[in-house]
């Protein structure tokens, strides 16, 4: 099937400096105690944030950390800016490839600071990502594997 | 009767079974009637529809009534929906900076304690 495409904006502002809100995004142990996604685990393997820095992490039901992430810094600018190109892999397959940018600014009618992320998303086979977001591609693989030997009796 | 819960559990529970698995081999050649399906299995028709009901209920096969006869086809194109995955990233990016808004709460140093 052919590449999808999407765009995801988000805005939240919080009750932080943009300095606080920046440093949660550049220590991977503060990411490590938030940006797990629901019910995921994620598992650091190298850590280098800096602007040509990459990073590597394993994420996936906890007891099976089937994709592989890479964030590739392309640009970090201090309490303002971190823009990345983020890979995930199942094996050989490329899933995604998605151009991330979170943008703070101090936002001073709250007295914190806001944030926009920006996520342009290249899924190359949602099929299979969905599928296994949802644990779906093991009963498939076990299905196809039985079916497989079932076929060639047929 | 067990209870499962997790999607997972349901779709492996259905698929625990020779005869559901031959049920699922047979629709995996193309949707057919509860009594296509019975005919090469040496079942009743009710054992047959319970059966049904559990790979149904596992999401594997869906059926539909027409008149009085009943057509199960494999539910393969329900996991054919490229915005479930879409739709996932983005509650979870929302989900996740709800978090980063927690953390950030939690480890506020000007915060009383």
């Amino acid at each position: 099937m052919s590449p999808l495409h999407e765009t995801i904006v988000l805005e939240r502002t919080y009750p932080a400096t943009p300095a606080r809100l920046f440093a949660a995004w550049a220590s991977a142990e503060a990411r490590l105690a938030w940006s797990a996604p629901d019910g995921a685990q994620l598992v650091f393997d190298e850590e280098d944030f800096r602007p040509g820095g990459v990073e590597r992490s394993r994420c996936g039901p906890a007891g099976n950390l089937m994709f592989a992430l890479e964030s590739r810094y392309i640009d970090i600018r201090k309490d303002r800016l971190i823009h990345w190109l983020e890979t995930c892999r199942h094996g050989e397959t490329l899933l995604s490839s998605c151009l991330l940018t979170v943008e703070i600014t101090a936002d001073p009618a709250s007295g914190g600071a806001r944030l926009v992320l920006t996520d342009q998303v290249t899924a190359f086979d949602a099929e299979m990502i969905a599928g296994n977001r949802a644990g779906w591609s093991a009963v498939l693989e076990k299905l196809s594997a039985w079916l497989a030997p079932a076929a060639a009796r047929a | 009767m067990l209870h499962h819960q997790n999607p997972l559990d349901l779709a492996f529970h259905a698929l625990a079974d020779p005869g559901r698995r031959l049920m699922v081999d047979r629709l995996s050649r193309g949707p057919a009637s509860v009594s296509e399906l019975a005919e090469p299995l040496d079942m009743s028709l009710s054992a047959v529809v319970q059966h049904l009901k559990v790979l149904e209920a596992g999401g594997l096969v869906r059926s539909r009534k027409q008149g009085r006869v009943r057509t199960c086809e494999l539910d393969v194109p329900a996991l054919r929906q490229a915005e479930t995955w879409l739709n996932e990233r983005r509650l979870s990016w929302e989900r996740r900076l709800d978090r980063l808004g927690a953390f950030l709460a939690e480890t506020d140093p000007e915060a009383p304690r």
